[in-house]
């Protein structure tokens, strides 16, 4: 008797569980048509301004109602506001992980996400690692800027540095904040006598490799010190710093400025210009100091003529309005996706979105201080979104 | 009678078990063989799997090379693992030094000086600061702790640090010494409510005697309390020790993050755990992540090491409590 009783109980403790995993399910599965209303609210009054901003229409292939992409952190905000758009528009959801772009790269490279971004183009070796999968296509679609903030009681206006200054606060030889070097480009400015403390990013980051790639163009002494003369070595998502902090993310590496007095660090201009953080004009190519803004970033990016396949950099550019340290974020997919993919729908969604992101998706830009595609531009991202295809047949008309 | 029982419930178990019918022992000890086996195969897989990795990294170094190694630089494929060692070892140290007394303190005024009424209430709110996430932790040490902190390192290097090398400046806020507080103030609430069950356990009747004997409280605690919970109390410790270690978020928020090797604690440094977090996501240079992993394993090492000193200890303490009696 007790035995038969005990084994009931089994058998209804069984059950219950059972129903709980029911009753788990049910509730989230109630809750996600809440949350995508939550979404198309939020997006509505941003959905008029993006329409009236290009007339190609967008097609919308349904695909498998979702697009997985990963990589840049610092593209996120925007593909986040990109993707409710997107799926306010089309009913496609765009799930977007910000793993850094080492890690997007890799996970477009084992072909786990239909998209990678990155802020810095394929490497000769990513592309030959991706051959297997076929020819990689990369898209610029964002740009942003890496600034110089500081922390400095009592100044005015923002302090001017040359390239040599930045540079040899970063190595560690300029050590105090009224050096002769910064004083000199800074006539009337009462520099504190106070020790200059340099913050960096600890964590791999596409933020550095803009700020390096540009210490190491503009400086042969960055070259020789942090790289030991090889300028593959000086600039990168990670370097061996010579002096400073070391903090994570643009958050740490702010907070780590804030903190000290005389503290000087290197952060996106996005985070700087949203938190009024302030940051040096600096003297680009043309000799000219420049504010870093949106507008200067843009008229960085106007470049003459770009390569092909798109992969250029953005540091020290001829531009006599530009802003010298700027960078590109890039979308990476493959040109022929057949082999990527199993679903030729789904690489139809992709190519939709991505010629929507181009185009409308561009207006999402600029309220969150992201430097859109310049006009020069535009006409060689639509050729690279209309090169890809599904085993040689165009994927857009 | 109570003692009767548990012999009588085995026999009765035997009984039914010598029918050789399915009854709940055979599938019990199953089950939990099962369950305890699917447990050490995780972790045989996830040694064997790391210990894998490092093969290339050894290879290329030496096991002693990248264990005593003082150079950490992807960009350049060399990777040394002394900085993080040392890093470790030194907030460990310093976590240990200022939790301890402080941890032990507690646990003494609750079990032996507090009215009762106050020792639940003091012991509930030392027990909820282990149910803070590390990662408040770390943000409140990085926002609050590290400028409050500031003057007191610069003070302190100012006025002794020219004699003292291990207390010398420049004193840039995060250091050594802000991770080893932080992770102090996570681990008191451990070792607080171990040693705190340790000292409850001591028997009344030895209490009493001493009080009998004239002796104070304090004379309690000193000759009752503390020598008979001196291996709970060690056990608190390697506890506490344990948590020091692997402490990530919290360490790297403010410990400066700088993979070089300082003799001031004031300095800025790099532990195991937190160099793992920071690089891991975007190592992609070569053997970097392979470095990374690494660097777990000798983490796990030490973490070994540590446990298995503290049941070394712990067997010297019976031994000697045993011959004490």
């Amino acid at each position: 008797m007790t035995h038969r009783s005990r084994r009931l109980g089994w058998i209804a403790g069984v059950a219950l569980l059972v129903s709980a995993c029911g009753g788990g399910t049910l509730s989230s599965a109630s809750a996600s048509p809440s949350a995508s209303a939550a979404a198309s609210t939020a997006a509505s009054p941003a959905a008029p301004a993006a329409s009236s901003a290009d007339a190609s229409a967008a097609r919308c292939t349904k695909g498998d109602g979702q697009l997985n992409g990963a990589g840049s952190t610092f593209i996120f905000p925007l593909l986040s506001k990109m993707g409710e758009d997107y799926n306010t528009k089309c009913g496609v959801k765009l799930n977007y992980q910000s793993i850094g772009s080492g890690g997007g790269v890799k996970a477009w490279t084992e072909n786990t996400v239909d998209f990678g971004a990155s802020d810095a183009f394929l490497k000769d070796a990513e592309i030959t690692a991706a051959a297997a999968k076929g020819e990689p296509v990369e898209i610029p679609v964002t740009f942003g800027a890496v600034v110089v903030a500081y922390n400095l009681k009592g100044l005015a206006a923002p302090l001017k540095m040359t390239p040599d200054v930045i540079a040899n606060i970063f190595l560690g030889k300029i050590t105090k904040w009224n050096d002769a070097a910064i004083a000199a480009q800074n006539p009337g400015v009462t520099l504190p006598t106070t020790d200059i403390s340099v913050v960096h990013r600890s964590d791999g980051s596409g933020t550095t490799s803009i700020f390096t790639t540009y210490l190491t163009k503009v400086s042969p002494d960055w070259v020789t010190t942090v790289g030991a003369g090889d300028p593959t070595k000086s600039a990168g998502k990670t370097v061996e710093w010579p002096t400073g902090l070391g903090a994570s993310g643009n958050e740490g590496v702010t907070q780590g400025i804030n903190q000290t007095d005389g503290g000087v660090g290197y952060i996106e201009l996005a985070y700087a210009l949203k938190n009024n953080i302030p940051f040096a004009d600096v003297q680009n190519k043309s000799g000219t100091f420049i504010t870093p803004s949106l507008d200067s970033v843009k008229a960085a990016a106007d470049l003459p003529s770009y390569p092909a396949d798109l992969r250029f950099n953005l540091v020290n550019t001829d531009s006599p309005t530009g802003y010298p340290i700027a960078g590109t974020t890039w979308i990476i997919t493959y040109k022929d996706l057949s082999k990527a993919m199993t679903n030729q729908d789904r690489a139809k969604a992709l190519v939709d979105f991505l010629w929507w992101a181009i185009h409308d998706g561009q207006a999402d830009a600029a309220p969150l201080f992201y430097g859109s595609v310049p006009a020069g531009l535009l006409a060689q991202d639509e050729a690279a979104v209309k090169s890809i295809n599904w085993g040689g047949t165009p994927l857009l008309p | 009678m109570t003692a009767d029982q548990p012999p009588a419930l085995a026999s009765a178990a035997d009984r039914l078990g010598r029918r050789g019918r399915l009854n709940g022992d055979t599938v019990f000890r199953w089950a939990s063989a099962l369950v305890a086996a699917a447990a050490l195969g995780i972790v045989a897989v996830m040694i064997s799997e790391s210990v894998a990795t490092t093969v290339p990294v050894f290879r290329q170094f030496g096991i002693a090379g990248f264990i005593t190694g003082t150079r950490w630089a992807p960009s350049f494929a060399i990777y040394g693992a002394l900085p993080f060692i040392y890093g470790t070892v030194l907030t460990s140290v310093i976590a240990l030094v200022i939790a301890v007394p402080l941890a032990v303190g507690v646990a003494l005024l609750v079990s032996e000086f507090l009215p009762a009424r106050l020792r639940t209430p003091v012991a509930v709110t030392v027990d909820m600061l282990a149910a803070v996430p590390s990662v408040v932790w770390g943000l409140w040490g990085l926002l609050v702790m590290v400028p409050a902190i500031r003057p007191l390192q610069a003070a302190v290097a100012g006025a002794v640090g020219g004699s003292i090398p291990v207390l010398a400046g420049p004193t840039p806020g995060p250091s050594y010494f802000a991770a080893g507080l932080i992770v102090a103030i996570m681990i008191i609430p451990i070792i607080a409510a171990v040693t705190r069950e340790v000292f409850a356990l001591t028997p009344r009747l030895q209490r009493e005697a001493v009080l009998a004997l004239g002796g104070t409280r304090w004379d309690v605690v000193r000759q009752v309390v503390l020598p008979m919970g001196r291996t709970g109390l060690l056990a608190a410790v390697i506890l506490g020790l344990g948590r020091a270690i692997g402490e990530t978020i919290a360490v790297t928020l403010v410990i400066g993050n700088s993979p070089k090797i300082a003799a001031s604690i004031f300095a800025p440094g790099f532990t195991l755990a937190s160099v793992i977090a920071n690089e891991f996501n975007e190592a992609t240079e070569d053997l970097h992540p392979e470095s990374l992993i690494t660097l777990g394993v000798v983490l796990l090492a030490i973490a070994i090491l540590v446990n298995g000193v503290g049941l070394w200890l712990r067997k010297r303490f019976e031994a000697g409590a045993g011959r004490g009696r």
